[in-house]
């Protein structure tokens, strides 16, 4: 363990994940750790709407034709 | 690089169905080619001579007995490793499934271009689980430009873009979660389609990212593009993300120009970044379709963002069984981006998902103004292979990263995207051309008026030079 935090998290994501992570490889994974909390940052900061619903919808039947992509292309064809 | 190499596939059909020649042996001329040229390109990493010959056979048995030939009759075709082969295992790039046992069906993608009677002659090169832009690959070697061989293809479908640059085969399949399609096809100057989210059946294909993964094709004419395209459509049951939608053929459609389309240049955070090819390729396709026009998509950056986060959290999920075990064997590059993938918090995924829908919303709005955008496809041409970072404006920047700034976020969307070659100086480059979601037809016709114009064509490499150098 080191007082520098991602490096704490490293070190505690792959003992609780039962990931090995060399010491050759820490850098890069750091790295790439990095970035992904940067970007997540970036994107925290958007005042999206507690309304926003995540994009993929789920279809409980998908082979019964009834989802809406379905419909609204039924509905195109006429 | 004799002339046969760089027929279309469409010139090889009419060859075969005139009687000039047959399959066998064209078959035979695409092996020695791939024998010859393919030790420098390295875009192969398995060639399917037995059964090329058997399906040549078959071919020219149809043709004496007087029936009707395929749409891509005798045109030989190579597919991303990726893409399930019945007999070999699928490799997605990787050294941790070749060990696995051999794909026991062909990908649905493959059984379609045969079905229109085109010849499968191997499979090739790709980036390690087709997790990165450069077509590097620690285990199999870099597939190489054919341009100039010391150059990256890009990637992740560096030898999909690779064999059609150079020759060795007119067609080939892809796929794209980010932009490897696009990103090989602008540095080798092929022509690349990522069509429509969920218009192209997945099935018999390793995933990276399910929320963004494409099939698509690269050729080195949209014409020849578009022909696989239409044997392609069509719904498969087994790809729970295809749409059931009507086949909507585009071959007969390429000649109907693009008379009353609202084409606009997409600025902003699109050409923020380029280096002076790209900016000429814009320039160039922008006269060359009159284009007045500029849009601005909001938040592109955030939508980077956030398709590096829910590729990150998809991919870690698929790999996490195998990091823990053999995390060892993979590419050094992409175990750790894995690796760290793995060690996310789930909130960022779920928050990117969230942002998506809003952005989708954003786009389409802006789509009701304008029938499609052109978009640069890569920020330059293709760097030096193991070259790291670029410098631009006098601040250097990474060339992994750098490469899918363009393409990234607009796979985010779904949104269909044909890549066109824009030849602009020595070394290839494309640029985007971006349709509303189910509107592949326009941009695949609009990419067929550049090539009309001449704006747009793929360049022919000096590949007996190249490969002499070697």
């Amino acid at each position: 363990m080191t007082d520098d935090p991602l490096d704490a998290y490293v070190d505690a994501a792959a003992r609780m994940l039962g990931l090995a992570i060399d010491e050759d490889w820490r850098q890069g994974v750091r790295e790439n750790l990095a970035t992904a909390f940067n970007l997540a940052d970036l994107l925290a900061s958007f005042p999206l709407s507690d309304h926003a619903e995540p994009a993929p919808r789920y279809d409980p039947d998908p082979a019964s034709g009834t989802s809406a992509h379905i419909d609204v292309d039924a509905a195109r064809q006429g | 690089m004799s002339d046969e190499a760089w027929l279309s596939a469409s010139e090889l059909r009419e060859a075969l169905a005139a009687g000039c020649g047959n399959a066998s042996e064209l078959v035979e001329r695409t092996l020695c080619r791939i024998a010859e040229l393919d030790p420098a390109l390295n875009a192969f990493t398995s060639v399917t001579a037995d059964r090329a010959r058997r399906q040549a056979v078959a071919i020219d048995a149809k043709r004496k007995a007087g029936q009707s030939l395929g749409p891509l009759a005798g045109v030989p075709f190579a597919v991303k490793n990726l893409f399930d082969v019945a007999g070999l295992p699928t490799l997605a790039g990787s050294k941790v499934k070749a060990t696995e046992p051999a794909a026991a069906r062909d990908a649905i993608l493959i059984e379609r271009l045969e079905a229109a009677d085109a010849i499968l002659v191997g499979t090739l090169n790709m980036s390690e689980f087709a997790y990165e832009f450069t077509g590097d690959n620690s285990h199999y070697g870099p597939s190489r430009n054919p341009h100039d061989l010391d150059r990256m293809s890009g990637g992740s479908s560096g030898g999909s873009a690779s064999a059609v640059a150079g020759g060795l085969v007119p067609l080939a399949l892809a796929s794209d979660t980010s932009g490897s399609i696009r990103v090989p096809a602008s540095l080798c100057g092929v022509v690349g389609l990522k069509p429509t989210y969920g218009r192209l059946p997945r099935s018999g294909s390793f995933p990276l990212a399910p929320s963004f993964d494409h099939v698509g094709l690269m050729a080195r004419s949209t014409r020849d593009v578009t022909l696989a395209y239409d044997v392609a459509q069509g719904n498969d049951p087994s790809d729970p993300a295809c749409m059931r939608r009507p086949i909507e053929p585009v071959s007969g459609q390429l000649g109907r120009g693009i008379s009353g389309a609202r084409v606009a240049m997409a600025g902003g955070y699109f050409v923020e970044g380029l280096f002076e090819e790209a900016r000429l390729a814009l320039e160039r396709v922008g006269r060359a379709l009159n284009v007045t026009q500029e849009i601005v998509l909001p938040e592109t950056e955030r939508a980077r963002a956030a398709a590096f986060l829910i590729t990150a959290a998809e991919a870690a999920q698929i790999h996490f069984h195998r990091l823990r075990k053999r995390a060892r064997d993979y590419d050094p590059a992409i175990r750790d981006r894995l690796l760290a993938a793995a060690m996310i918090p789930a909130a960022f995924p779920t928050m990117a998902q969230r942002f998506r829908g809003w952005y989708r919303a954003q786009v389409l709005e802006i789509f009701r103004d304008v029938d499609a955008v052109i978009a640069p496809a890569t920020p330059c041409a293709a760097p030096l292979i193991g070259e790291e970072s670029l410098i631009l404006d006098g601040t250097p920047v990474s060339v992994r990263r750098h490469l899918g700034l363009y393409t990234q976020p607009l796979s985010f969307i779904g949104l269909p995207v044909v890549v066109v070659p824009v030849p602009v100086g020595p070394l290839p480059i494309g640029i985007q051309i971006v349709a509303r979601p189910w509107n592949e037809d326009l941009a695949l016709r609009i990419a067929h008026r550049l090539e009309e114009t001449g704006a747009a064509s793929a360049p022919k490499p000096q590949m007996g030079r190249a490969v002499s150098n070697q």
